[in-house]
């Protein structure tokens, strides 16, 4: 058991480690979010006290949420001082940390209000793992000081490679979204009891014209019930207006139940990720295509997956592969030789 | 092969043995969390269980929207909270309280008492009360709560309780 937990994490035969590009695109993606978050806790300061619960991103980075108001401004200076570190991997991993403990602290805050930010929570995992994870370092400036002063100087294309001897990193960024995806197919069954599969959730997300929010009362009561003082709501939906080109297509049961069917077994067989890199790749691309269709349809873009989609496809291998094709057809076959 | 990280070249050397301690540890702190939070449903940042979109929605379940009809010196007008920066899902979670024992959301309200609610709607709408005075300058004399029943039988208003601003107390109107 513990030689296959070692051998999957630490001896992997395809050492592609794309982590120095995610790295740069984790952190573009965080600071393209930072100014959003801070303006909301700094517009949370004249909240009483226990207005806002406590989560457990609070007790990781456990200073007051939000940040009285003449420590917001050196807040934001020193993010912004990380981000651009991070950014240029310029002393790469200490920025790393403060840029992965400002991303907890703050979209702690955000998620307490119930904003709960889910682009945010995968490029979130992703900076904690490149604090440590080896590789993280490629295409950065730590990199190029590290080889200028280098005395047997490899050639300068190394610093853009993406290979490494040690590839727990990507495969841990694997395994996170593989959670991802398993839990959202998870808690379609455990909250739905297999009724999302019918098609109509979908139906109903696929013809919404406004972006109001509404609130769901029990399964099976079409009726208000009341209790203590008010009507029994059970969770909020998700309401967001759907495309209008999409909309007749969300009265077509058997075609709404399909695409059901279709998502949640996507989901539920996210551990192909961790399978062959075919597999894999064909499970990225699979992901891909499903946030492109829902921003087609639902204007919900989850533009950072996609993205790490794409970069999490074992590219490397797919060029070995390649060249091993072209060496086997360049190469003389027993015929030639004879000729 | 060059490593920016001071990896070695050969594959794994540095971590076999004792230096895989720290790796592996940093691999479960990670994992273990995410995979309780999936098992036992809990969302709490930074952990998930994805309830967002998991519910089903269908012909079986009523809808409701909910409605905040502010009472000023001149004028009686519906505010939406999130222009006044509050989120109206956590008022939902938080304050109102969702009717389910098993609610995946963190910190959710655990009394579910008439009691309770009103202390924990105090509080809001005192929020709530205060920044529409500030962005409006306008005095508010009351604030009434109303869910309306959107699906099956679109429009009917149920007036769950007014908040008196002077007195701060949120009193029940709703009858069961």
């Amino acid at each position: 058991m513990i030689a296959r937990w070692n051998k999957f994490w630490f001896e992997d035969p395809n050492p592609y480690n794309p982590l120095g590009l995610i790295r740069v695109l984790a952190v573009l993606f965080w600071g393209s979010r930072l100014e959003q978050h801070l303006e909301f806790m700094r517009t949370s300061a004249d909240l009483p006290p226990g207005f806002i619960a406590k989560v457990i991103g609070h007790r990781i980075v456990p200073l007051p949420y939000p940040l009285p108001e003449a420590f917001c401004h050196p807040l934001k200076v020193v993010l912004y001082i990380a981000l651009f570190g991070a950014l240029l991997g310029l002393f790469t991993r200490a920025c790393l940390a403060i840029t992965s403990l400002g991303a907890i602290y703050l979209g702690a805050g955000f998620a307490a209000a119930n904003l709960y930010d889910h682009h945010l929570l995968l490029t979130l995992y992703v900076l904690a793992i490149l604090t440590v994870a080896p590789g993280t370092t490629q295409l950065s400036l730590d990199a190029l000081i590290k080889w200028w002063r280098a005395d047997n100087r490899p050639p300068v294309r190394e610093l853009a490679s993406f290979t490494s001897g040690n590839t727990w990193g990507y495969k841990l960024i694997l395994c996170v979204l593989a959670t991802v995806y398993m839990t959202a197919g998870v808690s379609k069954l455990r909250y739905s009891g297999g009724h999302w599969l019918n098609g109509q959730t979908l139906g109903y997300y696929l013809s919404r014209t406004d972006n109001e929010q509404e609130y769901l009362g029990p399964r099976g009561t079409d009726t208000p019930h009341i209790h203590e003082g008010r009507i029994d709501l059970v969770d909020h939906a998700y309401g967001w207006g759907a495309r209008p080109a999409v909309r007749p297509y969300a009265t077509v049961t058997a075609f709404m139940a399909l695409l059901s069917v279709a998502t949640v077994a996507l989901e539920l067989m996210s551990p192909l990720l961790l399978a062959h890199p075919i597999a894999r790749a064909l499970y990225l691309l699979s992901a891909f295509m499903m946030h492109s269709s829902i921003d087609l349809s639902m204007d919900i873009g989850f533009f950072h997956y996609r993205v790490y989609a794409l970069c999490l496809v074992d590219w490397a291998w797919f060029a070995a592969a390649a060249r091993r094709r072209l060496n086997w057809q360049a190469a003389p076959t027993t015929a030639d030789v004879a000729r | 092969m060059w490593h920016s990280d001071g990896e070695p070249g050969s594959r794994g050397s540095r971590t076999r043995s004792g230096g895989r301690m720290g790796p592996n540890l940093f691999i479960l702190a990670i994992l273990l969390p995410a995979s309780v939070a999936m098992a036992f449903g809990e969302e709490n940042f930074p952990l998930t269980s994805a309830a967002m979109f998991a519910r089903d929605i269908g012909p079986e379940r009523a809808r409701y929207t909910m409605h905040w009809q502010v009472q000023s010196s001149s004028t009686q007008s519906e505010v939406n909270p999130t222009s006044l920066g509050l989120s109206v899902r956590h008022f939902f979670v938080h304050f109102y309280g969702p009717a389910e024992a098993d609610s995946p959301y963190a910190d959710t309200p655990r009394d579910a008492s008439w009691p309770a609610f009103q202390e924990r709607a105090a509080m809001w709408f005192g929020v709530f009360v205060g920044r529409y005075e500030k962005q409006t300058g306008q005095h508010v004399s009351h604030v009434r709560l109303i869910v309306r029943q959107r699906y099956p039988a679109s429009g009917n208003d149920y007036l769950v309780g007014t908040y008196d601003a002077a007195t701060r107390v949120f009193e029940k109107q709703i009858q069961p």
